[in-house]
């Protein structure tokens, strides 16, 4: 089978500024690839690049085996700024679209689309009067109008409330059931977490470390963090790391990472011979993984 | 190709359909001018000089066509940039042609409503224009190309922002407009006025206009406006389809 999506030794830079730097990566066929960094960390020109709006200074992409150029039927891109419209209405933005790929029922296609992404009510509303929330799924749905099998979406629940992000997680998942390939880009690690088959880090234009969220935390060598909060921070911080695989100090409290429960019932041992001021414990996340690798 | 271009068409229509305050000020700007410079010329100073049949093609071609066929493309490239939905196109099977196409599409539309309009109103009140229809829609049409290529040529080169654009048309278009014939017939300008004017596509445009028009012209005495009109409108089509890539380029960062 032709894989979806291989970035290849992709290079980028801007000025002097080197953004991409030997990034390499693929998405196996029907997966959700969440791409996660922090803000400049060249995840938006990763994306332009992928899907033809950037030159890459080297490297090669494929996708499903061609360049983007050849290939623009394959690929629905939803940018990270809202990009309709106003003066249509959801319906005929989508149909527009579904129109420009040749599609023989464009108002119908439009329609199947924004029952998709939860819009159904509003098929003939102005996307100037859509909410914010609403006018970002339009924006996904656009990206759906032709019912590409690669999916390349830039940070696709910014600024969202919860009931609509989880419109968009639900559209996610059911594309990915439909047998649709996802590539995301975000900054919710819980999004990545949650949704996504794997997860690369993008560190300094390159993946530092990627795999299954699973693989990841696993790789981080505990798998439970204990926040403690005390007066004196620094020493509470020296000594725990002498108990649990990682300590560090976090908003003036110390984060320590064990592994298991007899780890976990060493340090709290610990901690009942000192003065802490609280102690909560929480299972470990793809934001520890996160912190980790970017703070290499 | 076709496909795509009628598409992009019907929703440029559906657009200045919403805009209704655009295509009303585009449909009741040349009546009014129509009106005034009928009016005005209708006066003893004027009427000598000036035909009543000379007014309608140069209100059409320039008070007309000129904002709607040139301004209209112009402005509608610079919002797409605008909006984002530039980049969103770049990204569609179809090539610039076809949005260049598209756009022609639709103002042709615009263009002949504009001279059902203006002649409808020419008719009612002089009732006495000798028109060639086929001829009268080949320079209409024609007309209507150059204005389009080149308003998608002038929204590459002037601007990224939609309220920048109107003011270089309009600083370069309305003395081009009067020295073309629009407002004043070229034959009452001095000699070497009448000399620049003559290379202006504005010029052919109203001279060719006013022959299919008002005199029932044949295609022999305007072939030489023609085959300018055609000239300019197929290098204007060049330009804005490499405007329409540069563009496309500048978006691709």
């Amino acid at each position: 089978m032709i894989v979806p999506l291989v970035v290849d030794h992709l290079q980028r830079s801007f000025d002097s500024k080197r953004v991409l730097e030997d990034l390499c990566f693929q998405i196996e066929s029907g997966t959700m690839y969440g791409l996660i960094g922090r803000n400049g960390a060249g995840k938006t020109t990763t994306i332009e690049t992928i899907v033809g709006l950037a030159r890459p200074d080297g490297g090669t992409i494929a996708i499903f085996g061609k360049p983007p150029r050849a290939n623009r039927r394959s690929i629905g891109h939803a940018p990270q700024e809202i990009a309709v419209y106003p003066d249509l209405t959801a319906r005929e933005n989508i149909a527009f679209f579904a129109d420009l790929y040749g599609d023989r029922n464009p108002r119908g296609r439009a329609d199947a689309v924004l029952e998709t992404i939860g819009l159904a009510g509003q098929n003939d509303a102005l996307a100037s009067v859509l909410s914010g929330g609403q006018r970002r799924l339009l924006n996904l749905g656009i990206a759906l109008a032709h019912d590409p099998p690669l999916l390349i979406l830039d940070e696709p629940t910014v600024g969202l409330d919860i009931e609509a992000r989880d419109g968009v997680w639900r559209m996610m998942r059911d594309a990915r059931a439909r047998g649709t390939t996802i590539l995301l880009t975000t900054h919710y690690l819980e999004e990545a977490d949650r949704l996504c088959d794997r997860v690369g880090i993008l560190v300094a234009g390159r993946i530092a470390t990627e795999g299954t969220p699973q693989e990841l935390k696993s790789a981080l060598g505990y798998d439970t963090v204990i926040t403690v909060a005390s007066d004196d921070i620094e020493g509470t911080r020296s000594s725990l790391a002498d108990h649990a695989t990682t300590a560090r100090i976090v908003d003036r409290t110390v984060e320590a990472g064990v592994l298991g429960q007899p780890a976990i019932d060493v340090v709290v041992g610990w901690l009942s011979g000192i003065r802490a001021s609280a102690v909560s414990t929480r299972a470990v996340s793809l934001e520890d993984v996160y912190v980790s690798v970017s703070s290499r | 190709m076709i496909h795509a271009s009628l598409a992009c068409t019907r929703r440029l229509l559906l657009q200045l359909v919403r805009n209704r305050r655009e295509l009303l000020f585009w449909f009741a700007f040349p009546a009014m001018m129509l009106v005034l410079f009928g009016t005005m010329y209708a006066a003893p100073a004027f009427a000598k000089n000036i035909p009543f049949d000379a007014i309608p093609p140069g209100i059409l071609v320039g008070a007309a066509l000129f904002f709607a066929c040139l301004g209209g493309p112009a402005t509608a490239v610079v919002a797409e940039r605008q909006n984002g939905t530039f980049r969103r196109l770049l990204l569609t099977p179809p090539g610039p042609i076809a949005v260049v196409f598209g756009t022609l599409g639709t103002y042709v539309i615009v263009g002949a409503i504009q001279a059902l309009i203006v002649y409808g109103l020419a008719i009612f009140f002089h009732g006495n224009m000798r028109f060639d229809y086929p001829l009268a829609i080949l320079v209409l049409v024609l007309s209507i190309a150059c204005y389009v290529a080149a308003g998608i040529a002038c929204a590459a080169a002037f601007s990224r922002r939609e309220g920048e654009i109107l003011a270089p048309i309009a600083a370069f278009g309305v003395p081009l407009l009067c020295l073309s014939g629009t407002f004043f017939p070229v034959s009452i300008m001095p000699p070497f006025m009448q000399r620049f004017a003559e290379a202006t596509p504005i010029y052919h445009m109203i001279r060719a206009m006013t022959a299919v028009t008002a005199h029932r012209a044949t295609f022999v005495p305007i072939a030489g406006d023609v085959l300018y009109l055609t000239l300019f409108a197929a290098g204007a089509t060049v330009l804005a389809a490499l405007s329409y890539r540069s563009i496309a380029a500048a978006e691709r960062v």
